[in-house]
């Protein structure tokens, strides 16, 4: 905290199997499916969310959409780091010139094991946070 | 832990309370108390296997393929827990393939049906629901008596689970408000409290 710490970002995800919920200053700024979309033969992300929840299902053989958790805890460790990431953007901090330093607090469910602990706070401190915390 | 927090019980007092959170991947029942969980059954059927389930029930009894969404749809429109609803939804038309012709076509489903699927998977809840209780300690388990089961978490939102558990175990069972925000408004508060509450993992 102290003097830069205008810098730094207060943000909690309840990472959900199903859909993820971002809370910053007291609102949920984000409610998305936790759904990834992306094109299979350059690995790019076309879409997240609600979006790539509308695709799921109806893609052709160049798109594939991946729900990243599977059983409350992170399967596919790439696309659960893009979706937090993507997410995160959408907030929309105004702060462009310093990424801003995040500390988080992330919701996992209570029958967690120590990797998938690891997955869920490797996931998030690519995503850019600084201080993390979990809760079960 | 943020499930309860979020329903707001002070987590931190020397009483119990017993949360299940039914979310899309586990459903968890966990007891607390004293800003700690005492004893936790966590399995993995929730929200999803549900969708599963309606999709092996439409493609055995109706003959029609359906995708997860439309299974998802059908849980939300009809989804119930129990046969006897007082307030039961209409009919839902279920789109989808005919396994026998492959022709695209429409049946109505109403919750009756629906509710005999989703049995299977609700006994297991159940079943974890009683399991838990039986692991609680005594003092707890007063605790619980009076203060009744919370639930959270979207599965339930699903007609007439808190009746059929109610029924299980002659507990109250509350159904938090908003219960798809309750975790994510916990975890919220949690982030308040960065330094204060000692039982977040760093």
């Amino acid at each position: 905290m102290g003097f830069f710490s205008f810098l730094s970002k207060e943000i909690a995800i309840d990472l959900g199997t199903a859909n993820t919920i971002i809370i910053f200053n007291d609102k949920v700024v984000v409610d998305e499916p936790s759904i990834v979309a992306l094109e299979r033969n350059t690995g790019k992300i076309i879409a997240i969310g609600k979006k790539a929840q509308m695709m799921h299902g109806k893609t052709h053989e160049n798109i594939k959409t991946i729900r990243p958790l599977r059983d409350g805890v992170i399967a596919d460790f790439q696309s659960a780091e893009f979706m937090i990431r993507e997410m995160i953007k959408m907030i929309g901090l105004k702060n462009s010139l310093f990424p801003p330093a995040l500390k988080m607090v992330i919701c996992i469910p209570s029958g967690i094991t120590g990797v998938e602990e690891r997955a869920v706070k490797d996931s998030a401190e690519q995503a850019g946070a600084k201080e993390i915390r979990l809760i079960h | 832990m943020a499930a309860a927090i979020g329903i707001g019980i002070d987590v931190l007092e020397p009483t119990g309370n017993m949360v299940i959170d039914i979310g899309g991947g586990t459903s968890e029942i966990a007891v607390i108390a004293l800003g700690g969980i005492v004893n936790n059954t966590s399995i993995r059927i929730a929200g999803d296997d549900f969708n599963a389930d309606i999709e092996e029930y439409m493609r055995k009894e109706h003959n029609i393929n359906i995708g997860e969404r439309t299974a998802e749809r059908i849980k939300i429109e009809v989804g119930a827990a129990i046969d006897e609803l007082d307030n039961p939804p209409d009919e839902y038309e279920v789109l989808g393939r005919d396994m026998l012709t492959g022709i695209p076509k429409g049946i109505k489903v109403n919750y009756t049906e629906i509710a005999q699927c989703l049995d299977k998977s609700i006994s297991k809840i159940e079943a974890a629901v009683l399991n838990a209780l039986e692991n609680t300690p005594p003092e707890l388990s007063a605790d619980i008596y009076r203060t009744g089961i919370y639930l959270v978490g979207g599965g339930s939102m699903l007609r007439g689970l808190d009746k059929r558990l109610h029924l299980k175990t002659k507990l109250s069972v509350h159904v938090a408000e908003d219960p798809l925000r309750a975790v994510a408004r916990g975890t919220g508060i949690a982030l308040k409290n960065f330094d204060k509450f000692t039982f977040l993992i760093k």
